[in-house]
């Protein structure tokens, strides 16, 4: 007999480099506050979702561990450097590994993990990028989505490493705003939606207006 | 004779907008066996949930009646700025006033650990992480209740319950919309059906498809087809074959009796096959109604349907306390005999096996081809003769809160006993060692009813009752002292019925995560 109950790990993948110093940061913050706030209200995803924050710069680390809503407390972020999306990839790889449980003859495992990425610019460390994509696509262990935003950020690096890629059209904090509340939406959607089809690939709800899906 | 059965609770019958729709017999007109009396309903004996909950009240709650329901459950919403201010700690009045919970669970709940928004830089690492139970009991004032949108086609009734007594069994059912549904104001996607032909018990449930908003007409019709055909056919056999009892009894060795079982198989395999050609027609008879259109922003189609479907069938092998269970099952779920009064080590068995396994989901729907395949369909066929006295079928919405359910079925009946659904408490006076261990048997845990947060409802878990014994699921289950006393604290009415109890129970209990519709049909046999 196992006191575990199902978790849907959240994994919110940010980029906090140089270009996002000053009002997108901010932003970020502002947006994380919002999302918590959002899921707090919700009994399911509050019985459901747990939390993670990995950060990129120059390097990458994970700032917050996978962690229940109601003791989730936000990160420290700030913005300066270079944009290490291959490395944060590897991270949440790592991540998942060691804090996704899987299935066993008397557990559950958790549902499938559901990760957001936001950035700005395209990876600088191309190589290490490279191989991570290789990496994730294999493993397809989780639902990955990533948000390109404003003008500079690279879709065409996004759509290597997931299917689902969105585009926002700028920094601005208006948009930062609604693409929080499109995540905490999706979470909202996937941690209702996980008796359906657990595992599976869940229907995420429409994203917001502005936004475009790429192709 | 034959009997299939259809409750429905008060709630259903005196309020218009849960009634269950007329449309139902006509539908299933063309797939149920003409003999079968549809006017067996079993009404008289269930109440609205309200009436019957009030009675398991510990605390006096606040006198107003139940058309206030709506209004009660929105003063629970809480605002979520609300939320942030106070953490771990409940705002809201009411429920504060309604703590009886254990001390020991007040000290677990250190606002220091769970502060929400003093993100202050000397702040540990490592929290302590919170239990299920400090979850739950947060969450449970989030829990809205909404009814069901009345611009719906077929609405289902907020409760089913049957009781059932045949020849050599007693059914007692209930089915109740999870909280996931109650929170959102959709339709419950479960349904049941029991039914006999003379000493012989068939049991039908399926669980509609989450994902599809009208699955629970495929739910209901599936059952309905089953059941209905499985009386039939028994009669059937009965006429060609008076014989077929006798060669049951000579044991699965003996060729006769294998003969037997194979034409028993063979018909719960028909049964799946008929209750599938059902939704078909149900799918038909609705694919040109706009109704169904509207709702889905596009035309239905037969996946609209989608659901599993558990069938069980027992018959009395003519040995004393013998039976011969044949069970088929698609999709999640389970079925499962227990031997309450045996061993531990072979008083289960689980009769079926969901789909899915590591893939964890994906699950099959009766609706999906390949599951209807004679192949598909002979390797989810089980047959077993058992001694076990009880017999469970249920949906996932109860068995994923018994997992793994090759051990925690046990756990299921305990649940069953120490909540006051099965059995006579056999405790009227205490030793001083009965006594002692009283004392050490947690509170039961007592959560606001979610379809009205005045009303609160204790219930107590085997789990909880372990823990704090030191004992394990065999030790409680061989010797039921300490599950005898927990329940003494659970009291009904005693003129609450059985399925009146499972239902409350059903509609109560909380497990973490737990939130989908929940049926379990209990056969005493």
């Amino acid at each position: 007999m196992s006191d575990f109950s199902r978790r849907l790990p959240v994994y919110l993948l940010l980029d906090c480099s140089g270009s996002m110093m000053g009002e997108p940061i901010e932003a970020v913050k502002q947006g994380i506050k919002a999302l918590l706030s959002e899921l707090r209200g919700d009994p399911q995803a509050l019985e459901t979702a747990y939390l993670s924050v990995i950060t990129f710069d120059s390097s990458a680390r994970q700032v917050t561990p996978l962690t229940e809503l109601l003791q989730f407390k936000e990160p420290e972020i700030s913005a300066g450097g270079a944009t290490a999306l291959g490395e944060a990839l590897n991270v949440l790889m790592d991540c998942v590994e060691t804090e996704v449980r899987k299935s066993t003859e008397t557990q559950k495992g958790d549902w499938r993990p559901l990760v957001f990425i936001l950035t700005d610019g395209s990876p600088t460390d191309t190589e290490t990028f490279r191989e991570a994509v290789a990496k994730v696509r294999n493993m397809k262990a989780a639902n990955i989505i990533a948000c390109a935003a404003g003008s500079n950020a690279n879709t065409t690096y996004l759509k290597q490493i997931t299917e689902s890629v969105l585009m926002m059209n700028s920094l601005s904090a208006g948009d930062m705003a609604q693409f929080f509340a499109w995540v905490s939406g999706s979470v909202k959607t996937s941690s209702k939606s996980l008796d359906a089809k657990p595992g599976g690939n869940i229907e995420l709800p429409p994203p917001p207006q502005g936004f475009v899906i790429v192709p | 004779m034959n009997e299939i059965i259809e409750s429905r609770t008060n709630l259903a019958l005196g309020n218009d907008e849960l009634k269950a729709p007329e449309a139902e017999n006509s539908e299933i007109g063309g797939t149920m066996p003409d003999n079968t009396d549809n006017t067996g309903q079993e009404e008289n004996n269930i109440e609205a949930p309200k009436v019957s909950l009030e009675k398991k009240i510990i605390e006096k709650a606040a006198a107003e009646n139940g058309g206030q329901e709506n209004a009660e459950a929105e003063n629970y919403e809480l605002e979520n700025n609300e939320l942030e201010n106070n953490g771990l700690e409940n705002s809201d009045p009411e429920t504060d006033e309604a703590e009886t919970l254990p001390e020991s669970e007040n000290d677990l709940v250190n606002t220091e650990d769970v502060n929400l928004n003093e993100s202050a830089e000397n702040v540990p690492e490592k929290v302590k992480p919170l239990s299920n139970e400090e979850v739950t009991e947060h969450t449970s004032a989030l829990w809205k209740y909404n009814p069901i949108s009345e611009d719906e086609p077929e609405p289902f009734p907020e409760y089913l319950t049957a009781f059932k007594q045949y020849p050599k069994s007693t059914v007692i059912g209930a089915r109740v919309r999870g909280k996931k549904h109650k929170h959102e104001g959709t339709n419950c996607d479960d349904w049941f059906e029991t039914a006999n032909f003379e000493d012989i018990t068939f049991v039908a449930v399926s669980d509609g498809a989450g994902s599809k908003k009208f699955s629970r007409v495929g739910a209901r019709a599936s059952c309905k087809a089953a059941v209905g055909y499985l009386v039939n056919a028994f009669e059937e056999l009965y006429a060609e074959n008076s014989g077929f009892r006798e060669d049951l009894k000579l044991g699965l060795s003996d060729g006769k009796c294998m003969e037997a079982c194979r034409v028993i198989a063979q018909k719960a395999r028909n049964s799946v096959a008929k209750a599938y050609e059902a939704v078909e027609t149900a799918f038909y008879m609705r694919k040109t109604d706009s109704a169904y259109e509207k709702v889905l922003g596009r035309s239905l189609k037969i996946n609209d349907f989608s659901g599993t479907l558990l069938i069980a069938v027992i018959i009395p092998t003519g040995e004393a306390k013998e039976n011969l269970v044949i069970s088929c099952q698609i999709g999640d779920g389970a079925i499962a005999v227990l031997d309450t009064k045996g061993g531990y080590e072979n008083s289960l068995k689980l009769m079926g096996v969901p789909d899915g396994g590591d893939f964890s989901g994906e699950t099959e729907f009766l609706t999906s081809p390949k599951t209807r395949t004679e192949e598909s369909l002979k390797s989810r066929t089980k047959i077993a003769v058992t001694s076990a006295d009880m017999l469970f079928v249920m949906t996932d919405g109860v068995a994923d809160d018994y997992f793994p359910n090759e051990t925690e079925m046990r756990r299921l009946y305990l649940d069953l006993l120490i909540n006051g659904i099965l059995g006579e408490n056999e405790f009227s006076e205490l030793t001083q060692e009965q006594m002692k261990l009283f004392k050490r048997i947690p509170d039961p845990l007592v959560y606001p009813w979610v379809n009205d947060k005045s009303v609160k409802v204790p219930v107590q878990y085997t789990k909880r009752i372990t823990e704090a014994l030191g004992l394990t699921l065999e030790e409680i289950f061989t010797d039921r002292t300490a599950a005898y006393l927990a329940g003494l604290e659970i009291k009904y009415d005693e003129e609450l019925s059985q399925e009146e109890r499972l239902k409350i129970w059903l509609d109560n209990y909380v497990e973490r995560g737990s939130f989908d519709d929940r049926t379990l049909v209990v056969v005493s046999i």
